[in-house]
């Protein structure tokens, strides 16, 4: 019964989508025709998110059913399995994540419906319609290649269980705040196409356009933050960002999402990069697609790929040929037509933010080319190799160095023209502040080791109290705290984040202390001043896996600070061998331990690591995605258009991006 | 002039035709002289029950599937077979060129997909059969001749697109 | 100071020509330095890779070959494809999948009595999971496994005991 509901509601969405295309393009074309198309195309857009919503709360409740008869289920669930990870189970493998993945794009799109009633009419009729077209993309997709509603006969009496690397809170939620991510992207990417067709690139596109890129930003942020915790905790071994194909792939939208957001800030207030803004968007949304090819496919094999299927690849590929093909093709055609931008001063905030814009874009080329330069090796036939991490490592720190020092520079710098003078003078607090506190820093707690880690928590400083000197001048010159707009607010905190990020990984890439040691009941080993004493291992039964518990107590200088109790587990019914680890932390340092294999006698290896700041990694991207969510919700950008145009020359009132 | 404007749409061009390269794979059908002939011998049961099990098969469609315990490909392939058993195919299981303990070890760790394992420990009844290594996975129709062969292992899309289609059809007129 | 616009977009793109000129020097010399080639044991047998340069070397675990010091962390083995096998010399705590007969991927380099000293072994969390380069190495074109494999395989056990 659940599964043919399932199927239903998922053929009927895309029967939706198609009237929902049909009718933008009629609402598109004669606007006043068409009085009531808001309303109609509303309903589209609810009943198309209801119906899969009614989808995915089928395959929930089939999940916490324990019913195998369906093929999914069965492969990624079991009757041990606790509730919280049936639930999450749902997006635990390829075609369930699909599910969630739809469930998302229907739910923004309804938000685009919902709270864009500022926009003209056919401008919201072509958006909606390309959402629509991006929807029926992949319901297609998951009917045809991959539903999640297939049955099987004879029914098995037990599923294959959820893999254990996914049973773990961070996750649960990272999926779905990548996609959100992801998807959020597609809203931008649908403004971009409606611009382009209209022949209506402008600050009021772009004013339409920001509120929905931060936030997709913010969540994608946030997902890819979650997936580093998860790796870093779950994955057993204290590594947090590997460089793997598939993190790769969320990396890139993202470093073309930040791109984009501080690309639309100059479109928004000045009216220029305008073709350059829309490529963006549009490369931001290819870039999303490409990462969930790369996953699905099975040309890149990595920790995260779901189990690949070429037919899925071939389709998702052509998906993406027609959708990015599509919008750049239109975009070769329009932009060809807009008339020369007004040009920009060197010293200002535009050119900055162009700057900013050439350093992410270039990042973004590299983490491509270290991503898919294997691949073409491999295609070519010239034998196979993979591009190591610290390849990434050594083009980021001196291309990423230059874009914190311009952080610093953002708020003072003023819009169309502005003058040294000025924004030298404030900078030198922050400057000097940030140079010294940085120096005490290295020199008093990691004793003076390693230039580039002095030059990362000095820049890193640097971002951090320049944030904060934006937002006292800001306080000083308006009515106090309460006048800071937020999107001044969103600013600062996601720089401020970006500083402590910057720090953080300088000094756990730079001073970070790993020791594989051979432990018997009783002895110690040292660790940076930390003792770590072995006490033994014991059995203990989880709820669907058995393991060995060590128990080892952290003294520092004699005096015990904590107990950690890493795990070696065996989950029943993968038979799945797992290391879990054990963490203290504070701001300053995590311990990490990790329990090795048992040695003989009473002995085992264990893996001790000492990781600086290893909690302001996770702190700094948290501060971003909040300066991402708090920026979004600038009342300016929810205002009525009726003074869209107004605005747009006197946009230079308001100071603050 | 403004050529420029073209430049994203050839990298994603070449994007496409760089990644539809990456997912061509060999095909690695291999024709067999087998088809549509009767089936050949296969090893004696060991004991009475596996001769009555494999009487019982006579007649019903059947895979027989050429293994052995030091093979890796066959391991890749376990779990399909695995679930192809759970869904009530009959497999008969060929043991080639193994140690009996071994294929027993491995049967134990790994689950035991096989109706019936039969041993051919020299590979003999491999040679009637056309096996080229393994593993091979053979699908017997009810009136005892082979209908395909799957070289290497067996796979998601050989499933969907071979097999299934093969069962369904033999199944569909007898109900 | 005035400047023309023809100037100032002069300036611009001299300014982009020096960023994405430092960047694709970097990242050509990154990637001569970063680029790891995966070989097999036949590769060294035939003496397709130099010494004391770092590689990625790929095999199966021969069965028996594992040899722990018991005192330390050191651990030496023996990595096998379809016709050779490299010795292999380890220190540190190896991955929870690495058992004898299991498909792994060690980095590191080779010294001068051919032995390869690998900084890293990995294994994946998934039993059924091989490389892919090495999967390919591994099977003829048939997709077939090799025989020689025997001696690899036979014996396999689960090696860990909780």
């Amino acid at each position: 019964m659940l599964p043919a509901l399932g199927d239903m509601a998922l053929a009927g969405a895309t029967c939706v989508c198609v009237l929902q295309i049909l009718f933008a393009v009629q609402a598109a074309r004669a606007p006043e025709r068409y009085p009531a198309a808001p309303a109609l195309l509303n309903a589209m857009v609810s009943s198309h998110l209801l119906l899969i919503f009614v989808a995915y709360c089928a395959m929930s409740i089939l999940f916490v059913q324990d019913a195998f008869e369906v093929v999914f289920v069965a492969q990624n669930s079991h009757v041990e399995l606790p509730l919280a990870y049936k639930l999450s189970a749902v997006w635990g493998g390829h075609e369930g994540s699909l599910l969630l993945w739809m469930l998302m794009l229907a739910g923004w799109t309804w938000c685009v419906g919902r709270f864009s009633n500022n926009l003209p009419t056919s401008t919201r009729a072509i958006v909606l319609g390309v959402l629509g077209f991006v929807a029926i993309g992949f319901l297609t997709f998951t009917l045809w290649t991959s539903n999640p509603f297939d049955l099987q006969f004879p029914v098995p009496e037990s599923g294959r269980d959820l893999n254990p690397l996914l049973q773990d809170p961070g996750m649960v939620i990272h999926p779905p705040l990548l996609y959100m991510g992801y998807v959020g992207f597609a809203v931008a990417f649908a403004f971009a196409v409606a611009a382009l067709i209209e022949g209506r690139l402008d600050s009021t596109w772009a004013r339409w356009t920001r509120p929905w890129t931060t936030s997709a930003w913010a969540f994608l942020t946030a997902g890819i933050a979650l997936g580093s915790w998860w790796a870093y905790h779950e994955l057993g071994w204290g590594g947090w960002w590997f460089w793997d194909p598939v993190e790769n792939a969320s990396f890139m939208p993202w470093l073309v999402g930040t791109a984009l957001i501080h690309s639309l800030a100059v479109t928004d207030k000045r009216g220029v990069f305008k073709s350059w803004t829309v490529l963006l968007a549009i490369v931001a949304f290819g870039l999303s697609l490409l990462g969930t090819f790369l996953v699905r496919s099975g040309v890149l094999v990595s920790v995260h790929a779901f189990a690949s299927d070429p037919e899925r690849g071939l389709y998702i590929l052509a998906f993406l040929t027609v959708v990015v093909g599509g919008a750049l093709a239109l975009y070769a055609w329009r932009a060809s037509q807009l008339k020369p931008e007004t040009r920009v001063a060197i010293i200002s905030r535009e050119s900055a933010l162009l700057l900013n814009n050439v350093f992410l874009v270039v990042l973004a080329a590299v983490v491509f080319i270290g991503t898919l330069y294997p691949l073409v090796v491999d295609s070519l036939g010239l034998g196979s190799m993979s591009v190591g991490p610290p390849y990434f490592e050594a083009l980021f720190i001196p291309l990423g160095l230059p874009l914190v020092l311009l952080v610093g520079f953002s708020a003072t710098l003023a819009w169309k023209r502005s003058k040294t003078g000025p924004v030298l003078r404030a900078a030198a607090l922050p400057a000097a502040i940030a140079v010294v506190a940085g120096i005490a820093l290295w020199a008093g707690i990691y004793a003076a080791r390693g230039a580039m880690a002095l030059v990362g928590i000095v820049l890193g400083l640097w971002a951090i109290f320049a944030a904060l000197r934006d937002l006292w001048l800001r306080a000083r010159s308006g009515r106090g705290v309460g006048s800071i707009p937020s999107s001044l607010w969103g600013m600062s905190l996601g720089h401020l984040g970006l500083g402590m990020f910057v720090i953080a990984v300088t000094v756990v890439s730079s001073f970070d202390v790993e020791r594989d040691v051979r432990l018997a009941t009783g002895e110690v080993a040292d660790v940076e001043g930390y003792q770590f004493r072995f006490e033994g291992t014991r059995p203990v039964e989880g709820p669907n896996y058995i393991a060995e518990r060590a128990t080892v107590t952290v003294l520092e200088d004699g005096a015990p600070i904590t107990t950690l109790y890493p795990e070696k587990r065996r989950y029943r019914v993968q038979q799945d061998i797992m290391t879990q680890s054990a963490v203290s932390y504070n701001p300053m340092r995590d311990l990490y331990v990790s329990l090795g294999e048992p040695m003989g006698s009473d002995a085992w290896s264990l893996r001790l690591q000492y990781k600086p700041m290893m909690r302001l990694v996770w702190l700094g991207t948290a501060l971003m995605m909040l300066g991402g969510f708090i920026a979004a919700l600038d009342r300016r950008y929810w205002r009525a258009t009726r003074s869209a145009s107004a605005t747009a020359s006197g946009a230079t009132a308001q100071q603050v991006s | 002039m403004r050529a420029h404007i073209w430049i994203p749409l050839l990298a994603l061009g070449a994007l496409v035709v760089l990644l539809y390269a990456g997912m061509q794979d060999m095909d690695r059908a291999l024709p067999s002289p087998m088809i549509g002939k009767a089936a050949p011998s296969l090893p004696v049961p060991e004991n009475s029950e596996a001769a009555a099990v494999l009487n019982a098969a006579q007649g019903q469609p059947r895979l027989v599937n050429f293994w052995a315990s030091w093979c890796q490909p066959c391991l890749a392939e376990h779990p399909e077979l695995m679930a192809l058993a759970e869904r009530g195919v009959t497999i008969i299981g060929v043991n080639y060129k193994d140690e009996a303990s071994a294929a027993a070890r491995w049967l134990d760790r790994h689950g035991n997909p096989f109706a019936v394992v039969l041993r051919d420990p020299e590979g003999a009844f491999a040679i009637d059969w056309g096996v080229y290594g393994v593993p091979e996975t053979y699908l017997i129709g009810p009136d005892d001749t082979v209908l395909h062969k799957k070289v290497g292992p067996v796979d998601d899309a050989y499933l969907r697109d071979e097999l299934q289609p093969r069962l369904s059809a033999l199944k569909g007129p007898a109900s | 100071m005035k400047m023309t616009a023809r100037r100032q977009r002069m300036a611009w793109i001299a300014l982009l020509l020096v960023v994405v000129g430092a960047a694709a020097a970097l990242a050509s010399a990154a990637f001569r330095e970063n680029l790891m080639y995966f070989h097999t044991p036949t590769d060294i047998a035939s003496g397709e890779v130099p010494s004391s340069t770092n590689f990625r070397l790929g095999g199966l675990v021969t069965t028996g070959s594992v040899d722990r010091d018991p005192d330390s962390l050191n651990v030496a083995f023996r990595l096998a494809d379809c016709d050779h096998e490299v010795q292999v010399q380890y220190s540190g705590i190896l991955p929870d999948l690495f058992r004898e007969g299991q498909g792994i991927v060690t980095m590191g380099y080779l010294d001068d009595e051919g032995t390869f000293q690998a900084q890293q072994v990995l294994a994946k969390h998934d039993e059924n999971y091989m490389p892919p380069e090495l999967a390919e190495r591994l099977a003829d074109e048939t997709g077939h496994s090799c025989e020689p494999f025997k001696p690899v395989r036979a014996g396999y056990d689960t090696g860990y005991d909780s």
